[in-house]
């Protein structure tokens, strides 16, 4: 069995990773002591920037009152930080996996600070959920069985952390800077960006890195079904931005409906593909997807 | 409405859910004991889909990790996890 890893320039990795070990550690923050969290949360205010609704540009949304628009907002950032919880959950599986294993221990060293800093991330989301919310969303992510040989289960998971981390990160680099928004709101999206900036920067680097080394190996049959595999996760990302239950807490009636209206709208096809551009464009200029997808 | 029409009105509906998500069958034309996941009609993404419909359906969400294995095989078992057995699944 080949062995992930064995052919990749794995010296460019292992200095990455030394750099952004010493950054993290220069970082190091300790979000229990950070964040306040007031007994409850004031309804008049804006916890979800407009322009990022599921529902903008809806004639609905057009249509709804402020009260309302902020109740939905509430109930949008609920869901993100839920969204959120769930893909670091799996981020956290896929790394700790991959600690010491077949990679120089520089990486292992990286990836301690990784799911440590991913770790704390998932308590705030996890404490504003619960805390003033009393719920997390649950994710409708189901993976049917799927077996890849190691080098391409590797490749797909990286894969994934940048999918997953760019479409979050511009939410959070958009919400941190909205000065309409609650300060805790724009505090943890801020909170957030700082650690994902390095996160990103060491999942492009080892995604572009094992496509290149592994790629060749592959044969077409399996380098198409990686790029069917990537397309169909990117839908299923943004799927999760849309959920009717998120419509039905904010007192709209016809909340399924309103789901399949949403994600059909071509004010947020254009939306999705606006915030999916940088993300889509690491992975054309790579080699690794023939041509952007149509979200 | 009995049981009975219940059952296969739910049905139906999956059926033309199902139909509507593939090519090469008509809205009746699903049979019920179709392997829909082995025969690659439903694909991992269109799954997520199915599970939002359900929801609507059965109108309470379903948390995907307490779904069983097989459960989406064939409109018949999706009936059987999800009607029948469903209250495991809220």
């Amino acid at each position: 069995m080949r062995i992930a890893g064995k052919g990749l320039k794995m010296d460019n990795i292992a200095a990455l990773s030394q750099k952004l070990s010493k950054a993290s550690v220069k970082r190091y923050s300790n979000p229990y002591l950070e964040f306040d969290w007031p007994e409850s949360l004031s309804e008049d205010s804006w916890w979800f920037s407009p322009e990022l609704s599921s529902l903008s540009g809806t004639a609905l949304y057009d249509a709804m009152p402020k009260e309302q628009k902020q109740r939905l907002a509430f109930w949008e950032l609920v869901n993100f930080f839920s969204l959120n919880i769930h893909g670091e959950k799996a981020l956290l599986q896929g790394l700790a996996k991959r600690l010491y294993s077949h990679w120089p221990t520089e990486i292992s060293e990286y990836l301690h600070h990784f799911l440590g800093e991913e770790n704390k991330h998932m308590t705030l989301f996890g404490t504003f959920c619960m805390r003033y919310a009393k719920k997390v969303y649950p994710s409708k992510a189901y993976a049917l069985n799927e077996n890849h040989i190691q080098s391409v289960e590797d490749f797909l998971f990286f894969a994934r952390v940048v999918i997953f981390e760019e479409f979050v990160d511009y939410y959070n680099l958009y919400m941190a800077k909205d000065e309409r928004l609650h300060p805790l709101c724009r505090a943890i999206n801020q909170y957030h960006h700082n650690d994902e900036s390095r996160h990103l920067a060491f999942g492009r680097k080892i995604t572009r890195q094992l496509f290149e080394s592994h790629a060749g190996d592959w044969g077409d049959d399996t380098v198409n079904g990686v790029r069917r595999y990537l397309g169909d996760y990117i839908q299923a990302t943004w799927k999760e931005y849309y959920n009717p239950w998120v419509y039905k807490d904010a007192g709209i009636n016809d909340f399924y409906d309103t789901y399949l209206a949403a994600w059909r709208h071509e004010s947020q096809k254009q939306l999705r593909q606006t915030i999916s551009s940088h993300c889509f464009s690491f992975f054309v200029t790579s080699g690794i997807l023939a041509e952007e997808p149509v979200v | 409405m009995n049981v009975y029409m219940k059952e296969q009105e739910i049905k139906t509906k999956l059926s033309a859910w199902v139909a509507g998500q593939s090519s090469g069958y008509h809205a009746d034309s699903v049979p019920f004991d179709l392997r829909i996941i082995e025969q690659r009609i439903i694909t991992s993404v269109q799954i997520m889909e199915l599970i939002l419909f359900l929801e609507h359906l059965r109108g309470e969400p379903i948390n995907p990790m307490q779904i069983k294995p097989g459960a989406f095989s064939t409109i018949n078992s999706i009936y059987q996890h999800f009607f029948i057995e469903g209250q495991a699944y809220a």
